[in-house]
């Protein structure tokens, strides 16, 4: 159920408010800096470049995808005034393409192609021993190709989004800090309308116009703790999402409120690692004992929730459902990395056992028929990656990894959308790092 | 032209981008370790990462949001791989009116189908919200009405005195199916070969097929059924008159009289030689054409020159044409197709119903993607081209009334 005490902005007007706030505390921090950095003859810049291209392929249920590339380039031309004063400029490029097996008619394939371009500026000072404010001011395009008539720039879910980020840590003598911070972002999808705003008759009426476009706000605070070979970091945050313009549908009879949708978002992350002695692998009568391997063992614990006051009207079954995008979500995912030395190679091993239950939705048969009972949707999803990595030259990684997804659910309802299936997928990548 | 979804393994797509491009996470342990203890260009890659996993975590938030509208089938893939997006609405424009709206988006436009169904009473209020509550108007499917012997039937509650439902392009085009003045009579069902079951339906006293164009924003009246006679409430059924276009003349003239059988709505063919008006009689100047996966099939001789074989692989996609005396046409298309894409062919359409029960092989029907395609003389190469689902207007917005109802 929608949480009025986590609505913390009460709409998009007092979210433009804070956003400027922000912008003017950042903007106005910048300044500060750069006079700092142009007073200060320590002022240095400190390039870090990570670039990658993989090459991999995707298999669904038992069709094959065709193989595909993807690449990442990161670029951070950091400057570093002083010891204290750092600005981290990030340019970040990033293209996904995954062709997915046959099903439409002519192409034989559906290729989704993503490509992100970000660019953001991120302030680090550190005001003493004890304590760091952060600043960071972003701006993300993602352009998506999901069928073959859009072209980029003309995608559906194409969007922009715009984030802005202060925090603070506090660092005490033993090895823990905390961080607290707001980040405060908007998201608008340019080429996505309702197809009832072109409607005279109806634009008032319905859904709205942008009914996707939000603006959202993240309250965090996370928590680091390194004692000798043994990491905990937790991280606990609540997001609000104000969709100024999709309307609340009524569950009596599907007509649309005044009410605008907000959702509540929060998540909760522990985590746990530890390094383990290293052992000896006593290969061959030359090794001299120079062949170890150093162990990685981690865990890690996600606990996700989400409540919107948004409903849902099947004009199907003439049937509403309340609050029909709440559901609760929990990640459990142990993890190994073998580093054998002195090859510098890695062997990563993942598990992620993922259990989601819409807290509202009611499971529907074959035929779309809902349950008499009223019992809930849940989806239960295993995924196991692997990866190795190995230097092959310096500053040069190679990588083959690959993953295997399996997904279930008592939800039979299938015209629309694929509850139950196996995915599996693998990757070969070339890195490159300064 | 065939249509098909294919959204629903966009889970699997996204799933696939996702494990493709989250490397990262297979390093969890080890910088969660190294982290802390890096060196200066080791504590700036930190800060970069960190950054880079927050903003991870709201690319899945834009990915949930994108699930959301594919699990309510809202965006979908047609068979050529292009993008469909469906929007449905259900509407209350008067206290005892429902109307249904649905939007289908292609590349070439926006195509609307609209059904205003006026109830013979108020839609029941919803004591909480004082809200018009439709859900407790179910009875309004005619497939849902009781059936059994005659003295044993009772009347529906609510079912609609008229309605009003059309289909459009953004061109200007659109063809209009309506109804006015019903009222229910006790029929027999087509299953009245052993007598013995009837159920309540509608007779309208006038229903109409009409057209407008972008050059002509006035309908143009293609088809009036008139019901003569008959007494409300009983088995007495009266007659029907159908008004056509006359021969070489713009004005429509009466064609032919036929005794209301509702076995004919069905479109099962009777022995006594009444056909629907779809059903390929010639009536004067009037000619019916009906095509099944492009085969002629306006006589039961049609269906003897066939084999098995070619029965089987028959596709459920019809197209009836109406060629009028005034020397236009007028043509309505619909085909059925699976959730995977395919048409269902008689064959797959046979091995669905083996696997479901006799009592909700409608259901299982109206379940299928419908996509409807209309032509006529007066939109020139235009068409209208929708998809939709809900069983409710299946019925009554495009089939009955083309029918003899």
């Amino acid at each position: 159920m929608y949480n009025k005490n986590t609505d913390f902005y009460g709409g998009k007007l007092k979210m433009t408010r804070k956003i400027k706030f922000m912008a003017l505390l950042l903007v106005s921090g910048s300044a500060a800096l750069m006079s700092a950095g142009q007073a200060s003859a320590e002022t240095k810049i400190m390039p870090l470049f990570n670039a990658s291209l993989g090459f991999g392929n995707a298999f669904y249920l038992e069709n094959s995808g065709t193989p595909s590339i993807s690449y990442d380039i990161d670029y951070v031309p950091a400057v570093i005034f002083n010891e204290k004063l750092t600005l981290l400029p990030r340019l970040n490029s990033n293209y996904s393409g995954t062709m997915m097996p046959k099903e439409i008619e002519e192409e034989g394939n559906i290729y989704v192609q993503t490509w992100d371009n970000l660019l953001y500026t991120k302030i680090v000072d550190k005001l003493n021993t004890s304590w760091i404010l952060r600043g960071e001011l972003g701006f993300k395009s993602e352009l998506a190709r999901e069928t073959a008539d859009e072209s980029w720039g003309s995608g559906l879910y194409d969007y922009g989004k715009t984030h802005l980020e202060v925090s603070m840590e506090k660092k005490f003598e033993k090895p823990i800090s905390i961080t607290f911070g707001e980040r405060i972002y908007s998201t608008t999808f340019p080429n996505y309308r309702a197809l009832s705003a072109d409607s005279t008759q109806y634009s008032q009426l319905l859904s709205g116009d942008k009914v996707l476009d939000t603006a959202s706000g993240e309250t965090f605070i996370k928590m680091e703790w390194l004692l000798n070979r043994t990491f905990l970091a937790c991280k606990l945050g609540a997001t609000q999402s104000n969709y100024g313009d999709q309307k609340v549908v009524s569950i009596v009879d599907g007509h649309y409120l005044d009410t605008k949708r907000k959702d509540a978002y929060s998540n909760f992350t522990v985590g746990v690692s530890q390094l383990i002695p290293d052992f000896k692998v006593p290969l061959g009568a030359d090794d001299e004992g120079r062949r170890k391997v150093k162990t990685f063992l981690g865990i890690n614990y996600e606990s996700i929730a989400k409540d919107s006051n948004q409903n849902q009207f099947d004009t199907e079954k003439i049937k509403g459902i309340g609050d029909y995008y709440d559901y609760r979500q929990t990640c459990i995912t142990p993890s190994v990395t073998f580093r054998f030395l002195p090859a510098n190679s890695d062997l990563s091993i993942s598990y992620d056992v993922i259990r989601k239950n819409y807290s509202s939705r009611i499971v529907q048969d074959v035929n779309g028929n809902y349950a008499a009972d009223e019992e809930k949707i849940y989806q239960s999803s295993n995924v196991m990656n692997l990866r190795f990595a190995f230097p092959v030259m310096k500053k040069y990684l190679a990588s083959i990894s690959c993953s295997f997804r399996n997904s279930r659910s008592n939800m039979l309802y299938e015209k629309y959308f694929q509850y139950n299936f196996n995915a599996y997928s693998y990757m070969l990548g070339v890195g490159y790092e300064y | 032209m065939k249509s098909m979804h294919i959204s629903r393994r966009i889970e699997a797509v996204i799933a696939a981008a996702i494990i493709l491009g989250t490397a990262a996470k297979f390093c969890l342990a080890e910088e969660m370790v190294a982290g802390p203890l890096a060196s200066l260009r080791s504590e700036l890659k930190q800060e970069v990462n960190d950054s880079k996993s927050r903003e991870q975590m709201e690319t899945i938030g834009v990915q949930d949001l994108k699930l959301g509208e594919y699990q309510d089938g809202k965006s979908l893939t047609d068979v050529h791989g292009n993008r469909v997006r469906l929007e449905q609405y259900i509407l209350v424009p008067q206290p005892n009116q429902i109307e249904f709206l649905t939007y289908t988006k292609r590349d070439t436009g926006v195509d609307t189908l609209k059904a205003v169904y006026t109830l013979n009473k108020d839609i029941p209020v919803d004591l909480e919200t004082n809200a018009p509550d439709i859900r407790r108007v179910g009875e309004l499917d005619p497939n849902k009405w009781d059936s059994g012997a005659l003295s044993d039937i009772t009347a529906p509650e609510f079912y609609a005195k008229s309605i009003d439902s059309r289909v459009s392009n953004d061109k200007g085009d659109s063809v209009a199916f309506q109804a006015e003045n019903g009222d229910l009579y006790k029929v027999p069902t087509f299953t009245d070969l052993f007598n013995s079951t009837y159920k309540y339906d509608v007779i309208y006293e006038n229903s109409y097929i009409k057209l407008k164009t972008a050059a002509n924003s006035d309908d143009i009246t293609k088809v009036r059924l008139a019901h003569v006679g008959g007494t409300a409430g009983t088995a007495t059924l009266g007659t029907l008159e159908y008004y056509l276009p006359k021969y070489q003349s713009t004005t429509n003239e009466l064609s032919k009289t036929v005794t209301v059988d509702p076995s004919k709505r069905d479109s099962i063919y009777n022995a006594n030689g009444k056909y629907a008006l779809v059903d390929g009689l010639t009536w004067a100047h009037t000619t019916c054409d009906s095509y099944w996966d492009g085969t002629k099939v306006n006589d039961i001789n049609a269906w003897s020159d066939m084999t098995l074989s070619q029965l089987i692989n028959k596709k459920l996609d019809w197209t009836n044409t109406v060629n009028f005396a005034d020397g236009t046409s007028l043509s309505h298309r619909e085909t059925w197709i699976k959730d995977d894409g395919e048409q269902l062919s008689l064959g797959s359409f046979v091995n669905m119903l083996r696997s479901i029960t006799p009592d909700n092989w409608a259901v299982k029907l109206s379940e299928l993607n419908h996509e409807g395609i209309w032509t006529a003389t007066e939109f020139g190469s235009r068409s209208i081209d929708v998809i939709w689902s809900p069983s409710i207007f299946v019925k009554v917005a495009t089939s009955d009334l083309s029918k003899n109802k």
